[in-house]
């Protein structure tokens, strides 16, 4: 049991980067970036073609990164200077990186079996812990700078942004090709972990990132302990972790993905019931209170 | 002081729902002074607000500020000199942000915005003096979410915001308007206290003739985009106004 | 109370995985005796395809005599899930994986080096990676791979109709696999007197004028396996039958789409070779490192009906003899 949670908190890592990169356009900008399903890939494939002719796994992974950002900038151009809907921006560019992931290495599934990979120097689970962990703290000092929080600005409030003198679509920008970059850097790990790169390796990955952020919510939503970014790790490595049991326990692959789900469902209800539930307590507490106060009043004027 | 010349402004051009707001319209604004706008529905007063502000283009005209001519100026790059308070108390706000945050985001307004920390320790010290001369509490709830504050507490916060750098002209827009009346009186004290104490010049638009008249300095009542009346607010009296507005109605109907 | 409710069912539902593991697609619950083969299946889709592949296998090792407990997972599509369920089949020790689709053969590659792999539904083994070389696969990996019987399939033109000497393929630009199979029927062309003339499509809106385009210069037609192309294979077959054109197609799913015939594989039956691969690391005690890749041995002809009543041929022909009609 214990090797299979290690392997489900190591795949768990390596999807909490791209969680983070989620949640800056989904949360943050309250964008939904549906490039996603290609940037992943992107980043895989970018890797691949680096390491390919030599150069190093690290500088490589970066370089995805780097270069994977620029789908995020195709999506803010479209949208921003072609006035194409955000949604339909994502979309168009995710089917232009279908075509441009085949071209980068002229295939669609690349074996990296024989090249070199950042696992090659340690456990992957340490690697993984101190790379997510530098990634988040960066974030988080990104996310506390002036620029870091027009970001937040933005996704709140455009409008507030622009009586602060400063341009709402240079930030959208900005958060677009920084949650790219990070999608695409998830992508070009996960295929040096898997050990291959593949065309469909974005399929359904935007479900993984939401599920992780969702999960990561219903944890102490506003605690100052636990902030964002470290909620969103949390996430990702519990849904791998849900996964990775039900996986060990033999249940019958057939209800794998209804139980990832259901699992989802659930936290969610868990989140919004809780929350009503909260309220629901006020207003009970509330009315109460109204009701002795006059009570008291009545008994009081009849004296 | 503020001088616009020949402002000319039609909406929906060229159609059948074409509607001229104002034409060749000319307005001069002392500095350090409140003015309070008043007049109908569709008089144009938010329409002059937002042309000010450079959220909306007029088709021809020129608006000088303190001897800058602003008039081709994009809206962001106003910012610097404008400030502004909405009716919506969420507008000139971010609500996932706290007080001490969206007041260290103001104290940057019309600068770059960089890679350096926003909140500094100076920051801190600042706001808290600022807040505490607002004497609401609201220094105790520097690092309240402004989404948990109410509607007055938020306004109260936009009005701060918009003033902390002094800019050279502060636009009210019915800032008051969705507020109930005991925190709307407090809001326009405040008000008052801030555009006195940094002798800002002063735009107001309100719906509301009592506090036009008490808390500004000159009153302009304009009707389909021209100006009806133009007089000193002590000079004037809450009769007047409803005399005139009645009798423009009927001329409207008639 | 609201919050008892939820962590209750909550509660409840840990305990039903618990107990759903009871519905496991183990087929032994009892405790492993250690002298029981067990094998781990891990296919990476649902598709007809490879579950006939995976039937075919556990039917063969039947035939042959081996009783194993088996493991099926099945990662629906999802790379990273097919990577865990590699994992698991190492952690459990098996002694033998056998991975449906390249993904999946990969995956399992990636997760032991030591436990014997027998892939099956791989199309290129060698450019996956996953062997050295067809005969000489050199590590712990070995199986069967599904390449189409192309030259079969070209014969099945002179075959029908001996005149025909210009065959034409549609072909999309951006799927790497379609390339390579154009390369290779040009090559195989040359030695059956056959010339190809290719037309490439970008957008499946493309199809009917360049099916239009190619049928003026070509005196049949042959499908290769191209996603968009069998996603309007119906307009491809339709066109060649009003201009009274022989088709040829490399999937049985093709015939199915109005094609005229296939000489195809059989996925169930590249299952059953698989098996037997599978016998031979298990019971003789072979490395997969020597046992070759096989591609498919029996080839299935299968025809379409109505193709071949609307194209006016006879049934009687020797072609037809050994093919098998296709079902609706």
């Amino acid at each position: 049991m214990n090797s299979l949670i290690i392997t489900s908190i190591e795949q768990g890592l390596i999807f909490a980067v791209l969680a983070m990169g989620i949640f800056i356009t989904y949360k943050i900008l309250d964008m939904a970036d549906l490039s996603v399903e290609g940037t992943f890939p992107f980043g895989a494939f970018i890797f691949a073609k680096l390491v390919s002719t030599g150069v190093n796994p690290f500088i490589s992974t970066i370089l995805a990164f780097g270069i994977g950002s620029l789908a995020g900038l195709m999506t803010a151009v479209l949208f921003i200077k072609l006035k194409i809907k955000p949604l339909l921006a994502g979309i168009l560019t995710m089917t232009t990186l279908y075509s441009i992931n085949l071209r980068i290495n002229g295939k669609s599934n690349i074996p990296l079996f024989n090249f070199e990979s950042v696992f090659d120097i340690g456990p992957a689970l340490l690697i993984l812990v101190v790379t997510v962990m530098a990634i988040k703290i960066t974030l988080d000092q990104f996310l506390k700078t002036e620029i870091g929080y027009l970001l937040i600005a933005t996704g709140d409030n455009e409008s507030l942004v622009k009586s602060l003198g400063a341009n709402s679509n240079k930030f959208k920008t900005i958060g677009l090709m920084l949650s790219n970059g990070l999608i695409a850097f998830s992508g070009a790990l996960m295929a040096q972990y898997q050990g291959f790169a593949d065309i469909s390796m974005g399929t359904g990955i935007i479900v993984i990132g939401l599920a992780s952020i969702i999960i990561g919510d219903t944890i102490k939503k506003d605690s100052s302990i636990f902030n964002s970014t470290t909620r969103a790790i949390l996430g990702a490595i519990i849904y791998k972790i849900i996964g990775g049991i039900a996986i060990d326990l033999g249940l019958s692959p057939n209800d794998l993905k209804a139980i990832s789900a259901i699992i989802v469902i659930l936290f969610i209800a868990y989140n919004n019931l809780a929350s009503d539930f909260l309220a629901s307590i006020k207003n009970k507490g509330e009315k109460k209170y109204a009701n002795n106060t006059r009570i008291i009043e009545k008994v009081l004027q009849r004296h | 002081m503020l001088t616009i010349q020949g402002l000319s402004k039609k909406f929906y051009k060229g159609t059948e729902n074409e509607i001229e707001v104002f034409n060749n319209f000319n307005l001069y604004i002392e500095e350090n002074k409140c003015t309070a706008i008043i007049g109908p529905n569709g008089c144009g007063k938010s329409t002059l607000l937002n042309i000010l502000a450079g959220s909306i283009l007029p088709d021809s005209g020129r608006i000088i500020l303190n001897g800058e001519d602003i008039s081709n100026l994009s809206e962001e790059n106003r910012s610097r000199l404008i400030g502004r308070v909405y009716q919506d108390p969420s507008m000139g706000v971010s609500p996932s942000l706290t007080i001490l945050e969206n007041m260290s985001l103001a104290d940057k307004k019309g600068e770059k915005f960089t890679l350096r920390r926003l909140v500094k320790k100076n920051t801190i010290d600042k706001c808290v003096e600022i807040l505490k001369s607002l004497d609401l509490g609201l220094e105790h709830k520097l690092n309240t979410k402004v989404k948990y504050l109410s509607g007055g507490q938020r306004q109260s916060l936009s009005l701060i915001m918009a003033t902390m750098k002094h800019p050279d002209l502060l636009l009210l827009d019915e800032h008051t308007a969705a507020l109930d009346p005991k925190t709307s009186y407090i809001i326009m004290e405040k008000t008052k206290e801030l555009i006195d104490k940094y002798k800002i010049t002063t735009i107001m638009i309100s719906h509301n003739m009592k506090d036009a008249i008490r808390y500004s300095d000159r009153i302009i009542m304009l009707n389909k985009g021209k100006i009806v009346l133009d007089k000193p607010s002590k000079n004037t009296a809450e009769e007047e106004l409803i005399e005139i507005y009645r009798t423009k109605l009927f001329e409207q109907i008639a | 109370m609201k919050k008892n409710v939820i962590s209750k069912l909550l509660t409840i539902f840990l305990i039903s995985i618990v107990l759903l593991s009871g519905c496991s697609s183990k087929e032994s619950q009892t405790t492993v005796d250690k002298k029981a083969i067990t094998i781990g299946i891990s296919q990476l889709a649902e598709h007809p395809a490879l579950d006939a592949a995976r039937r075919g296998f556990e039917d063969g090792l039947k035939e042959l005599g081996i009783e194993a407990d088996i493991e099926y997972q099945n990662a629906q599509g999802d790379i990273p899930t097919s990577l865990s369920i590699a994992q698991k089949f190492v952690k459990d020790g098996v002694d033998l994986i056998f991975a449906i689709a390249t993904s999946a053969a990969q995956s399992a590659k990636q997760a032991t080096d030591e436990i014997p792999i027998v892939f099956s539904a791989v199309t290129d083994p060698v450019e996956a990676e996953l062997v050295k070389s067809m005969d000489s696969p050199g590590g712990n990996i070995t199986g069967t791979s599904d390449e189409s019987p192309m030259d079969r399939q070209l014969k099945l033109f002179k075959e029908i109709d001996s005149s025909i000497k210009k065959v034409g393929i549609v072909f999309n630009t951006s799927e790497p696999n379609s390339q390579v199979q154009v390369k290779k029927a040009k090559e195989l062309a040359a030695t059956l007197g056959l010339e190809i003339v290719e037309v490439g499509i970008n957008t499946i809106n493309d199809i009917p004028q360049a099916v239009d385009s190619i049928i003026k210069k070509v005196d049949a037609i042959y499908t290769i396996t191209d996603n968009m192309v069998a996603s309007a294979i119906n307009v491809v077959a339709e066109k060649a039958i009003e201009n009274n054109m022989i088709t040829v197609g490399a999937e049985e799913s093709h015939v199915t789409g109005s094609i005229l015939i296939t000489d195809g594989i059989s996925y169930y039956e590249l299952g059953k070779q698989s098996a037997k691969i599978a016998k031979e690391i298990l019971i003789d005690g072979k490395s997969p490192s020597v046992i070759p890749v096989e591609t498919a041995v029996n080839t299935k002809k299968v025809y379409n009906e109505e193709t071949l009543n609307a194209l006016g041929l006879d049934i009687n022909n020797e072609v037809f003899k050994d093919a098998e009609k296709i079902a609706k």
